[in-house]
């Protein structure tokens, strides 16, 4: 039975129907299927025609950073070491700003940016994450030891060590770096510029510390025409500190 | 991770959506505080709330009928962990924060959704706000991104499961009248995991998006 329900169901549209002479199927692509598992999940096949087998690396890695509920343990399974989250329940990246009113990660004074490559809704490979991570190392990045992405990094020059998952694709990853204020417009430039170098969309964060009930960095980035959203998050500093 | 930081759209479409993190190594450890937050949110109109119990996500939505309702999230046997909720207006918004502020559970509370909203809630209850997440430009190829209302729905899972061909999709089907626009929205808001995804906005958009088609 062909009804090719699940077509849409693909955030990135890799499922596709393929004309023969005498029939028309529906097959994924598997250069373009990140192993979201979205199509799966999702219990519209009533078939039985869609299933996951088991992955080998490197394409687990797609899936890794791909399918929210699976989580990283591809990555210690393919002998990938420092990320120690392998349930996903760091998610794509930290807890960054969520509980910065009790661990202090950005502090008065510091930037927290991250990248989001693929994000929204268009993947990515991981050459062209490279091409970011190493721009963003140039730049002066300390890469996040708790984001599961610099696992696969080498956090000095910001080079992919994993050079077989060069040519893999996935949903999101999140590139997290910290610098000092007066650094901001220099490190948005250099993202902009590398922005011209790939095949894909990113996502630009940036967390800031308030101070008496306002947001200092702001100013700064209005005066540089630095788009700034209406929206986003806020941690309203209810966090206690980790006591009995 | 920053998979509500992005939700585009006017200001009049964002001053109705609204994510409330609950967050903290404190969860872990004080399971009846945790159960109190889930009161908490559910007790405020949610739109959608979920918790993970040991790993399982337990999600409610607003007249999803095939899912759980919110009853049984709250009162779920297991301790919850990854507390979120997600909310339609800011006079409940604001109950939660006051709600949280009074109960003194010590974990820490993110609001995601327009700033200048949340600086009068926190202003209002006399607390924080203590850090931002600003969401910045999209850069590289945006030539490959929908148009404004798809990105708007789209944008309510940031982890993209949502994606472009299943929102036309949808949209057709409303167009068409096989659906309600509500139905769509759920049944969007179902491929969304991590319950972020705000079905009663993705109605009303998808019913705006079809009007400005015909």
């Amino acid at each position: 039975m062909v009804c090719w329900i699940c077509i849409p169901y693909c955030p990135l549209g890799a499922i596709k129907k393929i004309h023969t002479d005498t029939s028309t199927t529906a097959t994924i692509d598997q250069d373009e299927c990140v192993e979201c598992g979205v199509c799966l999940r999702s219990g519209v096949c009533k078939t039985e025609a869609i299933y996951w087998p088991e992955l080998e690396w490197p394409r687990a890695v797609r899936q890794a950073f791909s399918a929210v509920l699976i989580g990283y343990g591809a990555l210690s399974k393919a002998g990938v070491k420092g990320y120690d989250r392998p349930d996903g329940s760091g998610g794509r990246g930290t807890n960054e700003m969520k509980t910065n009113d009790v661990t202090g990660r950005i502090k008065d004074g510091e930037i927290g940016i991250a990248a989001e490559l693929g994000r929204p809704c268009q993947g990515f490979y991981f050459r062209d994450l490279e091409k970011v991570t190493l721009a963003m190392s140039q730049l002066g990045a300390e890469f996040e030891t708790e984001n599961p992405l610099t696992a696969l990094l080498d956090k000095k020059t910001g080079r992919i060590k994993h050079r077989e998952i060069m040519n893999e694709r996935a949903l999101s990853a999140i590139v997290e770096m910290k610098i000092g204020e007066e650094r901001v417009i220099e490190v948005l430039d250099g993202l902009k510029k590398v922005a011209k170098e790939i095949d894909t969309v990113f996502t630009v964060n940036i967390i800031n510390k308030c101070k008496d009930g306002s947001i200092p960095i702001k100013t700064t980035l209005e005066k540089a025409g630095i788009i700034v959203r209406i929206n986003g998050k806020t941690n309203i500093g209810l966090g206690r500190p980790l006591v009995e | 991770m920053t998979h509500s930081n992005h939700r585009r759209g006017d200001r009049e479409s964002l001053d109705q959506d609204y994510v409330i993190l609950v967050r903290g190594e404190l969860i872990k450890k004080y399971p009846e505080k945790a159960r109190k937050a889930v009161r908490i949110l559910a007790k405020h109109n949610p739109v959608g709330v979920i918790t993970r119990r040991k790993g399982i996500p337990i999600r409610y939505m607003r007249k999803w009928d095939e899912g759980m309702s919110l009853q049984k999230v709250v009162d779920h046997p297991d301790p919850p962990q990854y507390i979120h909720g997600v909310y339609e207006r800011k006079k409940d918004v604001q109950g939660i924060i006051q709600d949280f502020a009074d109960a003194e559970l010590g974990f820490s509370i993110v609001v995601s959704g327009v700033f200048e909203n949340t600086f009068c809630i926190c202003e209002k209850v006399g607390t924080g706000p203590h850090t931002v997440n600003m969401s910045m430009e999209t850069l590289g190829r945006t030539e490959l991104l929908p148009e404004d209302k798809i990105l708007e729905v789209m944008t309510m899972c940031g982890h993209s499961l949502v994606g472009e061909p299943l929102i036309r999709h949808f949209i057709n089907q409303v167009r068409k009248g096989r659906i309600t626009a509500e139905k769509a929205g759920l049944e969007l808001g179902r491929q969304c995991v991590c319950n972020f995804f705000n079905p009663i906005r993705a109605a009303k958009i998808i019913k705006e998006y079809v009007n400005l088609q015909r």
